[in-house]
């Protein structure tokens, strides 16, 4: 049986994994120079800064990402996150632990949470919060903008409840020493040894289906066959290159969240742990962390690497970016820092392919056609509601 | 000569790319051509296929 895999991110990776234990003959084309899509380093002056993702998995060596690293065989350190996180608050610094919420706020949670399992009525985070004390709402906020790059209005309280009882159970994040690359790096080795091919500068041009089936891809005009294709380029990418009606108007609404993220050098330590810190003092910056406090090798000799992220909410890319560095600027006081890259993230290059809550599944109008990867996790953060994705897609084919 | 298209969202992976340093983005990416070679290695790390070339 042959699995041809389109795209090399995390989605690709994982799935190319599961199948070749399976037993399946497996091909990635990958577009790009190179694997890993928005989860891998690239370096410019020195410092390990990223296609996308913060360098950061959610839960850590504890979570279902960490799991599946396990699984694979692929041997990545993971520096779990000590404290979990901070939050910057009215000028001061506070460890974020569950102490941190008054109780008042904790009843009415669990008031709020019962009522939803009983009446079952549909109602957003922000709607759910609202009442809440102001540190309550100002982290909400720092914590959808962070983790999810949205607003707390946009995600369903029924979506965040899974990931909230996700972050009890397996705690906070973690950093992989030498960043996400290492994770790409050790997921090829083991795809190789596994006998997978990957195609780089290859991109996919058609997915060539037979009425409820696909018969292979389109790859420099040549015509490849295949059992089964996974695509790991979310769902209307892959709409487009089957070029099927149905399908296009079936996920024609699918919103994509946009994110910018500022990358910053400091000689003296500003996070000052392993952690995130949640910032709510800001306009726009939702938090940031300092990567180098697990891996010093994330920058050159005298230097810590600063990310930070905000979510997008008016459709205009510079008058975010500025709140951002004013942010920014307020942040840092007299500190010296430099900026290295402010990178946005948008439609087909977004934080996720369908905003958080809103994900729509891995099936396709084709039987032996999947997607995988942020275009279809199911409930989790990020990376680790990929990897919960990817075992039912592949428990599926 | 290289210029940009309305599909760049500002990545910046081009900007990593270029090892001529001709590249700055904020918003969005801009090339200064007197500085660039046109290696091309930009146009395989930009994700949205927003470089083209053009001929003077
Ligand atoms: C600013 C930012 C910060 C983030 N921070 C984090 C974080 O700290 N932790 C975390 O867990 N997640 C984070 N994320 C999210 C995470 O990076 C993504 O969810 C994840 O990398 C997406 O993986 P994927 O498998 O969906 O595919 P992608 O990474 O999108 O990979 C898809 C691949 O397919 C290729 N491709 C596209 N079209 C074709 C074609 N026609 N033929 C062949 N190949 C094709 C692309 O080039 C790409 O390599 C962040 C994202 C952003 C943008």
């Amino acid at each position: 049986m042959k699995a041809i895999v389109i795209g090399s991110g995390i989605g690709g990776l994982f799935s190319a994994g599961i199948l070749s234990e399976k037993g399946y003959d497996v091909v990635i084309y990958e577009k790009l120079a190179f694997p890993g899509g928005r989860f891998t380093n690239l370096e410019y002056r020195g410092f390990q800064l990223t296609t996308g993702a913060l360098h950061m998995i959610p839960h850590g060596s504890r979570g279902p990402f960490a799991g599946m690293l396990r699984k694979l065989g692929a041997d990545v350190e993971i520096v779990d996150s000590a404290p979990e996180a901070t939050a910057l608050y009215n000028g001061e610094v506070y460890e974020v632990v569950s102490d941190s919420f008054p109780i008042l706020t904790v009843m009415k949670f669990a008031w709020e949470v019962f009522k939803e399992k009983i009446f079952r009525k549909e109602k957003s985070l922000w709607d759910m919060v609202s009442g809440f004390d102001p540190f309550t709402k100002k982290f909400t906020r720092a914590f959808c903008g962070w983790s999810l790059s949205i607003l707390p209005e946009d995600m369903p309280f029924s979506r965040m409840k899974k990931i909230y009882d996700m972050v009890r159970r397996y705690r906070g994040p973690g950093i992989p020493i030498g960043g996400c690359r290492a994770v790409i790096d050790s997921l090829i080795e083991v795809l190789e040894s596994n006998g997978v091919k990957i195609f780089l500068k290859h991109p996919v041009e058609r997915i060539i289906t037979d009425g409820s089936i696909v018969r292979g891809v389109e790859v420099k005009g040549e015509r490849i066959e295949s059992d089964v294709v996974v695509s790991d380029i979310g769902h209307s990418l892959t709409a487009g290159l089957t070029q099927s009606e149905d399908y296009m108007s079936w996920v024609e609404n699918l919103i994509p969240s946009r994110g910018i993220k500022i990358s910053v050098a400091v000689k003296e330590p500003f996070v000052g742990h392993t952690g995130v810190m949640f910032t709510l003092d800001t306009e726009r910056i939702s938090g940031m962390n300092e990567v180098t406090q697990a891996d010093e090798n994330l920058a050159p000799g005298g230097y810590h690497l600063v990310m930070t992220h905000q979510p997008v909410i008016t459709s205009n890319v510079r008058y975010e970016i500025n709140l951002g560095l004013k942010d920014l600027k307020k942040l840092m006081g007299d500190r010296e820092y430099e900026i290295l890259a402010i990178q946005s993230y948008s439609g087909d290059w977004p934080v996720n392919r369908v905003s958080a809550g809103r994900d729509v599944g891995f099936r396709t109008p084709f039987e032996n056609l999947v997607v995988v990867g942020d275009g279809a996790k199911e409930d989790g953060i990020e990376v680790e509601g990929i990897a919960v994705g990817v075992v039912r897609a592949m428990e599926e084919l | 000569m290289l210029y940009i298209t309305e599909s760049c969202v500002g990545c910046a992976q081009c900007m990593f790319a270029c090892r001529k340093g001709a590249i700055e983005v904020e918003g969005k990416a801009i090339i200064d051509n007197d500085v660039c070679s046109e290696c091309m290695r930009c146009r395989d790390y930009c994700p949205l296929d927003a470089i083209r070339i053009v001929s003077e």
